[in-house]
């Protein structure tokens, strides 16, 4: 059995670069814009003649660049390349082995000195906002290499812990830290912990909830994908302290890419003795697996995952029993978000000042977060707890496209809410969005402008949480339906302001869900109602939608007086869903097949019209609640 | 029923994990991945070998969206319905390629049956939001698909239903 200092030991030279070596970015962002590509065309290009090694590598959050290509020359620090295409990246290649390192598609250096007008990340805002504890690594070792996880500091975390930390040390050095739960409900992990270590009984499981459903929010893929291991060591660290066996990480069905990544490793961690039995041959032995989910949302709640993962519907329940007394087949269980399990190597492994010395007094450490919707650069960061979200907005994701101006951020997923563009100075603090009756969330934020409509987001949202509930509660099922019927109606002009008190009524009575998925569906109404009021009041008072993005408000018509001759045939071509049809000499659109695209008024300007819509168009269910006849109710009280 | 496509058989799935609690999403994911669904002869191996009733057990299959119990299309057309995508017109999207494919968004329900021609159905976000709208044809992503360019991806779908036919 290998000790790990012979382990690290023989793993530390894997990143000594004895030839040139280029490395593609394979993160699923990356292969979603043709990195595999990119990789074929390296090899074929080496195999032509060029004197390099390709490989590959994880990403960097730096999703707006993708395919990045990253270049090592032997005792160089790296370049950064991107966005690189599967045709110009052996014409790179050459070029650098040639001496000439193209500052022109160069993103950056990961060296401390600029090379021929290529910046460090250091000097980079983009890099200079952050904090990279948990992203350390990313898009600097190759994912599915333990030994590249090995020689950048990896497995100190565990082989600390059992090199003479008991397992009341590490609970100890976790509360020092101020760990707390990444998922959004912000509990001491420590005392999670604790919680399993002295639960009764030698069955006892360790769940990761790795079933990002939030849209919107990423953060855990990247962990997941590019650097698997650190999850791997966390999970084993927290088998060593609560005494579980046997562990289970459960990822979403939308990641095939961490799926295989983490079973890789999981498979490579085995064949080196850091999982298993009798692991780093100190006796303590630990396995784990990984579940794939199958596309339900609300198996993120952990006892929806707890049921999901033995062999039942994902259905949540109410608590109590807390998994920590019957999860998994009614034996204790510790459930923790990705985030949270990837922290503790580093903890143990640097001490827990390392992590509570930055972000706030009662929320420590970093927080990763993921930036998408109108902005410009898409990417997932990692900053300090309590950085203001201008700071992300501007620096990191560098605003939203030119003459449009920032509306609103939706934050916390679908179960979160909507915050106004005041909030942009308002540090990313739990408190925070607490004190206003909302949440942060996992860390999705997306950016929205003056071109989206906020009732129309919310109804999204509804619907997305309707869609995804379970059915178990009336409370949810009915209610979430009736929220989506009512937001339906108003963004179809057919609401009324007694719609309004409806919602809020909702808002009340869904408290009562068992599970916060039914609890929090009526969130992002209560968020969005509470800035964004004018908008909901043109909605019902007036029917229009300021932002114009309803498009069950909007009528085309074609004026029959321009339409003539050779117009009415580009019209008619232009319509993707046949619903401009030839009328007399000129064209007309059939109003309820027209999806209101608006290539018609892009083919033709002068001849059609933008108006309000003539008709009110049918809502999904007719019955409206002062019609409904109350009188034939048979009262059971 | 279908042939294996990866010559694996339900029985021989099953046995891998006779015996064994908590294995059944990984049962129907193996099952899914040779056969394309999970097809109703499976059920009664499944039901008997891990003791389970099979009404939870065509509970638990339904529950999941990604489980199917027909064929899938011949082209099938995953369209994500993030909120990056809903706000960028995939709606729009949507709209457009369910008339030029003739059909509607969902999936087929009941069992068995022979494979359609199309199929569009949903996506979750999975944070690809640089391709929004984001439309997968055949599991290859196509992005951005602006609603000028919709009926051009509908007509290469429909092309692929011509190659794979001939």
């Amino acid at each position: 059995m290998d000790t790990f200092e012979r382990l690290a030991a023989a793993a530390a030279a894997s990143l000594t670069v004895t030839r040139t070596l280029v490395q593609v970015s394979m993160g699923s962002c990356g292969m979603h814009r043709g990195a595999e590509a990119v990789l074929a065309a390296l090899r074929t290009a080496i195999a032509d003649g060029l004197d390099a090694e390709a490989g590959i590598v994880g990403c960097n959050g730096m999703c707006w660049v993708e395919p990045i290509v990253r270049i090592t020359r032997p005792g160089q620090p790296a370049i950064v390349y991107g966005p690189v295409s599967a045709e110009a990246a052996p014409g790179l290649l050459r070029d650098v082995l040639a001496g000439n390192l193209r500052p022109d598609l160069a993103l950056g250096t990961e060296g401390e000195t600029a090379v021929d007008g290529i910046t460090p990340f250091s000097q980079k805002p983009y890099f200079q906002v952050q904090r990279r504890n948990l992203l350390a690594r990313m898009g600097k070792v190759d994912p599915e290499n333990l030994d590249h996880y090995l020689a950048t500091g990896g497995y100190a975390g565990l082989d600390k812990a059992l090199s003479g930390l008991s397992p009341e040390d590490i609970v100890k050095l976790l509360l020092d830290g101020n760990l707390t739960g990444r998922g959004g409900a912000n509990f001491p992990a420590g005392r999670k912990w604790d919680f399993l270590r002295t639960a009764r009984g030698s069955e006892k499981y360790m769940v990761c909830n790795a079933d990002e459903g939030d849209p919107g929010a990423f953060v855990n893929r990247i962990l997941l994908e590019s650097d698997p291991f650190l999850l791997i060591e966390g999970l084993t660290i927290g088998g060593y302290v609560t005494g579980a066996p046997y562990g289970f990480i459960y990822i979403r069905d939308e990641y095939p890419l961490a799926v295989e990544r983490v079973r890789k490793a999981l498979d490579a961690a085995r064949s080196r003795g850091l999982l298993g039995k009798n692991i780093l041959g100190t006796g303590f032995s630990y396995d784990m697996e990984v579940v794939q989910g199958a596309g339900a949302y609300v198996c993120g709640e952990e006892t929806g995952l707890i049921s999901s993962i033995q062999d039942y519907r994902g259905m949540p329940r109410i608590k109590p029993p807390f998994p920590a007394q019957a999860g998994v087949f009614m034996k204790p269980t510790n459930v923790n978000n990705v985030e949270t399990y990837t922290y503790v190597p580093g903890i143990l492994a640097n001490g827990p000042e390392w992590f509570s010395s930055v972000g706030l007094a009662a929320n420590k450490g970093t927080k990763l977060f993921s930036l998408s919707g109108r902005i410009n650069r898409l990417c997932i960061i990692e900053v300090d707890m309590g950085t203001p979200i201008r700071t992300l907005y501007e620096v990191c994701g560098d605003g939203i496209g030119e003459g449009h101006t920032l509306k609103g951020i939706q934050q916390g997923g679908p179960l979160g809410g909507v915050i106004p563009a005041d909030w942009l100075d308002t540090g990313l603090d739990p408190a925070n969005f607490n004190a206003q009756g909302t949440i942060m969330g996992s860390g999705g934020l997306i950016f929205l402008d003056e071109r989206d409509c906020i009732v129309d987001l919310c109804k999204w949202l509804t619907a997305f949480d309707m869609d995804e509930s379970c059915g178990r509660c009336t409370t949810c099922r009915i209610g979430s339906m009736r929220m989506v019927d009512i937001m339906d109606r108003m963004t179809k002009g057919i609401a009324g302001p007694e719609d309004l008190q409806v919602l809020q009524h909702l808002e009340g009575l869904m408290n009562n869900a068992n599970c916060v998925h039914g609890q929090f569906t009526p969130k992002p109404f209560n968020a969005a109602y509470k800035w964004f009021k004018a908008e909901f009041d043109a909605h019902v008072f007036e029917h229009t939608c300021p932002s114009g993005s309803c498009r069950d408000l909007q009528e085309y018509s074609i004026d029959p007086a321009r339409a003539t001759g050779a117009v009415v045939d580009r019209l008619v071509a232009s319509c993707p869903v046949d619903a401009i049809v030839r009328w007399d000499g000129s064209a007309t659109i059939v109003q309820n097949q027209c999806v209101r695209c608006g290539l018609c008024k892009t083919a033709a300007p002068d001849a059609v019209t933008v108006g309000p819509r003539s008709e009110a168009p049918a809502a999904n269910r007719e019955v409206r609640y002062e019609q409904t006849d109350w009188s034939s109710t048979r009262s059971y009280i | 029923m279908v042939q294996s496509r990866t010559g694996e058989t339900i029985d021989g799935i099953i046995d891998e994990y006779r015996g064994r609690q908590g294995v059944l999403l990984h049962v129907f994911h193996r099952i899914q991945a040779a056969y394309g669904y999970v097809p109703q002869e499976a059920m009664e191996p499944i039901a008997k070998a891990f003791r389970m009733h099979p009404s939870t057990l065509f509970g638990t299959l339904t529950f999941y969206s990604e489980f199917r119990t027909s064929p899938p299309a011949k082209v099938q057309v995953g369209m994500c319905l993030g909120p990056t995508c809903h706000i960028k017109g995939a709606e729009v999207v949507k709209a457009i390629l369910e008339h030029k494919l003739g059909v509607h968004e969902g999936h087929q329900h009941g069992y068995g049956g022979d494979a359609p021609d199309f199929a569009i159905h949903e996506v979750e976000c999975a944070g690809h939001c640089h391709l929004a709208p984001l439309v997968y044809v055949n599991g290859e992503p196509h992005g951005p698909v602006e609603i000028a360019n919709a009926a051009a991806l509908a007509d290469d779908a429909r092309s692929r239903l011509n190659g794979a036919t001939a």
